[in-house]
């Protein structure tokens, strides 16, 4: 039997207007951030569980659940388990939450009510929906994440080899394209990374996309990506410089960039400052007709520019009509002549005279020169994010080598958020990133046989198991479109290789996000453990504030506004 | 001193005790699939001689003496693969000749290529070595105990015919499709020549498969191909099954999709290519439409290579992930394939006598979690996982 799919939109967006709950309370401040539950946020007041511990459930209050309530955008949901995933000092954990109802907001737990009365449930309407009804294991999660997806982007603009750093996907995104549907519904997969490009070897911020009811992009400014090495690139003459000559280079141009305008701004400083005494001392003393300011002197390297422009021979052309007058056999000795005379006249010159009638008195300011600002680099000035810290790096690099002379030059430079992507042979550094504190994203990478990497058996999964026992931070991307549905499985066979199933899941969400610099705010519930083989999507939960965002418009985050509605689910072997 | 009698004396004496008897392999498991769709739970398998000499139950507190016991894990017989294709296509494809219909696999089967070991990693137990994809007749297709040299004269499992691109060439006939079918037909007509002679081996193999001794296995990667096929089948009474893949496991899929209805009907059997990570959401769901539309299906797997993910269990997983009862999907790797290859009475299914094949997962091999935890071939313990990859 299939499961019926669950419509909590319509429950939601379009049974509860916003108008018939009561007009207070409706946005985020006036709200406590996270309020009462001990293990699931840092509870006023309360004293956090201990972290070794399993986490303790400490029910919310009726009070609490009636001020909470007062938000349209909150929902009442009953289901037999929760994953939450990790958070600062918290571990990620699984936790039983059967006896009560969760309170949800954009794709964030607000609190658990263990007795809550049938009065404030029934209250809430339809925005109290018992999932244990549908299945006495429904299981919530975050929306699980595609840490590299080819949604919404044209494959032209995705094989454009000539992107760099300053090409941001938000301007290139095709939020209209069609088919998306089914990952959230088939697959739980709700959030996407998409790059801006990948054919390049630098490509700009790409954006994280939401899918709940509409794609809509929750992060404009995601990671930039660069390309250190692929799996097609030989690992012969391996060598650290040779690996990273080129993005070093890229670093150092862009500290010297930044040198630049530094030293512009505090030479403009200095103009401005010499501008206002130049402009007093002129107010005091008004000049004369005719009369004109000194000007500042000019550097010594114009200068020699100036004399080897002045080494030529000049004619006036008085001196080229008198030269045509002469007979042919004549011109040549009347050139040499005047040269001789020019040269003999260069050499005695005087000092140009300066303009005549020019302030001499000795106090009076010369006339400031305007340093010239540096052009702006919008590749040098995406890389100084990346060395800010502001941005985050996403390299793509395999080989074990490789990823080593990243890590340093990762050290050397100062490099807060870098991403690892591929790292085919990470598992052999798995203690060197985890120190390093590098997310990687693994992706089902074709590797060439010739190319000789040292592969576990179903490498893929195993790797993942490994670096999650290292403590590195691994995640999936698809590295396409549709493709994002094996998500779930292979992190169900990393399990297979010895994953805790809390980490699998971490895989799926948290780590995912880390490493792509935007959260999802869509979640899902399953009728069991997602990743049971049969596990179906029970439903999707969107009551962030929705609306598609198209690029170029001035798309926020969107978290304000419009209330969001739900998209109901089928299973995944259901719908055809 | 003497030694030289005293040696020959405790010789003899060695010489005559009782041959040393190998005591039987007994295995205890939490559950098992003596076939798909028929659990028994608490079984334990006697093992002897390569065969399963006994299947009781296991009772807690009672152990049996040498039993291995693994008692949450699952045993499902041995992965059958229906068509597998050696990785050094050479070896096993006449480049001269494209309808060499009457040579036999075995002949050019290396039992020790790594390849085998890969597979039985995945627990595939045997599988039928099939001619490449590039002669239209490569040859007979041969059941083969993996990793073991094959027995002499056994009968072939079916003949293989590829209709796909790849047996094109300018070299050689066929140079198309229509090439490829009518030059079968060809040599189908020369058999009824009324004129008696004596048929030569090439007229002895297609023969064969016209009274239903031998059976047929076509290629077909598009659905043209298909659709010849399944004409072909019918005009000469052919019975076997569809193969759908070239040699690397690419199949047009939406064309293929559109000729169910006249697959069920040709009543031909379906082996499908085992899926991959870049498989589409569809190619997931068409095991379950095949079940769906009551056409019997089987997977086969293009080579393992290391590091690869996919495999039966990856197969499975998806396939059940889409829709796919599980029953029918472990029955698409074990006991049909064992049947359509003329081995259902030896393997696919653990009932006593079978040969013991037979694999013990950590759960349900359709659930990824699971793992391979050991693999009998032909009764002796062939694989477990080492110790720096057992987990759990």
């Amino acid at each position: 039997m299939r499961p019926v799919p669950l419509l909590l939109g319509a429950l939601l967006g379009s049974l509860v207007p916003a108008s018939s709950l009561p007009a207070q309370n409706q946005g985020d401040d006036v709200l406590p951030p996270d309020i009462f539950v001990e293990g699931f946020g840092p509870a006023a007041g309360k004293a956090a569980a201990p972290e070794a511990e399993a986490p303790a459930l400490v029910s919310g209050t009726r009070d609490e659940a009636t001020r909470l309530l007062r938000d349209p955008r909150v929902v009442l949901l009953k289901v037999t388990r929760w994953f939450r995933p990790s958070e600062s000092a918290r571990r990620a954990a699984v936790l039983d939450v059967g006896k009560g109802w969760l309170a949800l907001r954009g794709g964030k737990v607000l609190g658990w009510f263990a007795d809550l009365d049938e009065e404030l449930v029934n209250e809430a309407g339809s925005r109290a929906v018992d999932l244990t009804a549908r299945s006495d294991s429904a299981f919530l999660t975050p929306g699980f994440c595609d840490a590299d997806s080819r949604w919404f982007r044209a494959d032209a603009d995705l094989g454009d080899s000539g992107q760099n750093l300053s090409v941001a996907a938000a301007d290139r995104l095709e939020l209209w394209q069609e088919g998306w549907e089914e990952l959230p519904r088939k697959s739980g997969v709700t959030t996407l990374y998409v790059p801006a490009g990948v054919a390049a070897r630098s490509a700009g911020a790409g954006v994280v996309v939401s899918l709940g009811t509409t794609p809509r992009v929750v992060e404009r400014a995601a990671a930039s990506s660069y390309k250190v090495s692929t799996v097609q690139t030989r690992g012969t003459n391996l060598s650290r410089d040779g690996v990273t000559k080129t993005l070093e280079k890229e670093l150092e141009d862009a500290k010297k960039y930044r040198e630049a305008k530094e030293k512009y701004d505090k030479d403009l400083e200095e103009y401005e400052k010499k501008r206002k005494e130049f402009l007093a001392y002129y107010k005091q003393h008004p000049m004369k007709a005719g009369e004109e300011p000194a000007e500042e002197q000019k550097p010594a390297a114009d200068e020699g520019r100036q004399g080897r422009r002045g080494r030529g021979m000049r004619m006036t052309p008085e001196q080229v009509q008198e030269m045509r007058k002469l007979p042919p056999e004549e011109r040549q000795k009347y050139i040499d002549e005047l040269r001789k005379k020019q040269q003999g006249g260069d050499e005695g010159a005087k000092e140009p005279e300066k303009p005549a009638e020019a302030k001499a008195d000795g106090k009076a300011p010369p006339r400031p020169k305007r340093p010239k600002e540096p052009d702006v680099d919008p590749q040098k000035e995406a890389m100084l994010e990346v060395l800010d810290g502001k941005r985050m790096l996403r390299l793509e690099v395999h080989r074990a080598g490789e990823i080593q002379a990243v890590l340093a030059l990762k050290k050397e430079h100062g490099l807060d958020k870098v991403v690892l992507v591929g790292a085919t042979e990470a598992w052999k550094v798995a203690k060197q990133i985890a120190e390093a504190g590098c997310p990687v994203v693994l992706r089902p990478e074709e590797t060439p046989e010739a190319a000789g990497f040292e592969l576990l058996p179903e490498h893929l999964p195993a790797q993942a198991a490994r670096l999650a026992e290292a403590g590195v931070p691994v995640c999936f991307g698809s590295g396409g479109r549709r493709e994002a549905g094996v998500l779930p499985l292979l992190a169900a066979c990393a399990v297979g290789s010895g994953m805790s199933e809390e980490d699998a899941l971490e895989a799926l969400t948290k780590n995912a996000w880390l490493a792509s610099g935007g959260e999802g705010d869509v979640m899902v519930v399953y009728d069991k453990d997602p990743l049971a083989p049969d596990a179906k999507v029970l439903a999707v939960i969107d009551n962030q504030a929705a609306g598609a965002r198209r690029p170029g418009r001035g798309a926020g985050n969107g978290r304000r506004g419009a209330r969001g509605a739900d998209a109901g689910g089928a299973g995944e072997g259901g719908g055809r | 001193m003497r030694p030289l009698p005293t040696a020959l004396v405790a010789l003899c004496s060695v010489a005559a005790l009782p041959a040393q008897q190998t005591p039987p392999l007994v295995i205890e498991v939490g559950r098992a699939w003596l076939e798909p769709g028929k659990p028994i739970e608490r079984p334990r398998f006697v093992i002897e001689v390569g065969r399963i000499r006994d299947v009781a139950t296991w009772k807690e507190g009672q152990d049996a003496a040498g039993a291995e016991r693994f008692a949450g894990a699952v045993a499902t017989a041995g992965f059958v693969d229906l068509h597998r294709l050696a990785k050094d296509q050479g070896e096993l494809g006449e480049k001269a000749e494209s309808l060499t219909p009457e040579l036999r696999l075995d002949r050019a089967y290396d039992p020790f290529d790594p390849e085998w070991k890969r597979s039985l990693a995945k627990g595939v137990t045997s599988f039928v070595l099939a001619p490449a994809h590039d002669s239209l007749s490569g040859g007979q297709a041969i059941w083969v105990t993996n990793g073991l040299v094959p027995e002499p004269d056994q009968a072939p499992s079916y003949i293989g015919f590829s209709l796909t691109k790849e047996i094109q060439g300018r070299d050689r006939r066929p140079t198309s499709l229509i090439g490829a079918l009518d030059y079968l037909r060809e040599g189908y007509r020369r058999l009824r020549s009324s004129t008696p002679r004596r048929l030569d081996p090439t007229e002895q193999a297609l023969a064969s498969t016209l009274d239903g001794a031998v059976k047929v296995g076509f290629v077909c990667a598009q659905a043209d191909e298909v659709l010849g096929a399944m004409t072909l089948a019918e005009e000469l009474r052919l019975e076997g099954t569809i193969f759908l893949g070239d040699s690397r496991g690419r199949f047009v899929r939406r064309d293929v999709e559109e000729l169910l209805p006249k697959l069920r009907e040709s009543g031909l059997g379906v082996a499908l290519p085992c899926l991959s990570l870049r498989s589409d959401p569809e190619d997931r769901a068409l095991p379950a439409e095949l079940d769906r539309a009551g056409i019997r299906f089987a997977f086969w797997c293009p080579a393992v290579e290391r590091g690869d993910v996919e495999g039966f269990q990856w197969t499975l997983a998806a396939s059940v992930r889409r829709g796919l009862d599980p029953a029918r999907a472990l029955a698409a790797v074990t006991s049909v394939p064992a049947s359509w290859a003329g081995v259902g009475d030896v393997v696919g299914t653990l009932y006593k006598g079978r040969q013991a094949d037979l694999c013990v997962w950590s759960g349900d091999p359709w659930d990824l979690r699971s793992r391979l935890l050991l693999v009998v071939r032909k009764g002796e313990v062939v694989w477990r996982p080492r110790a720096e990859e057992a987990v759990r």
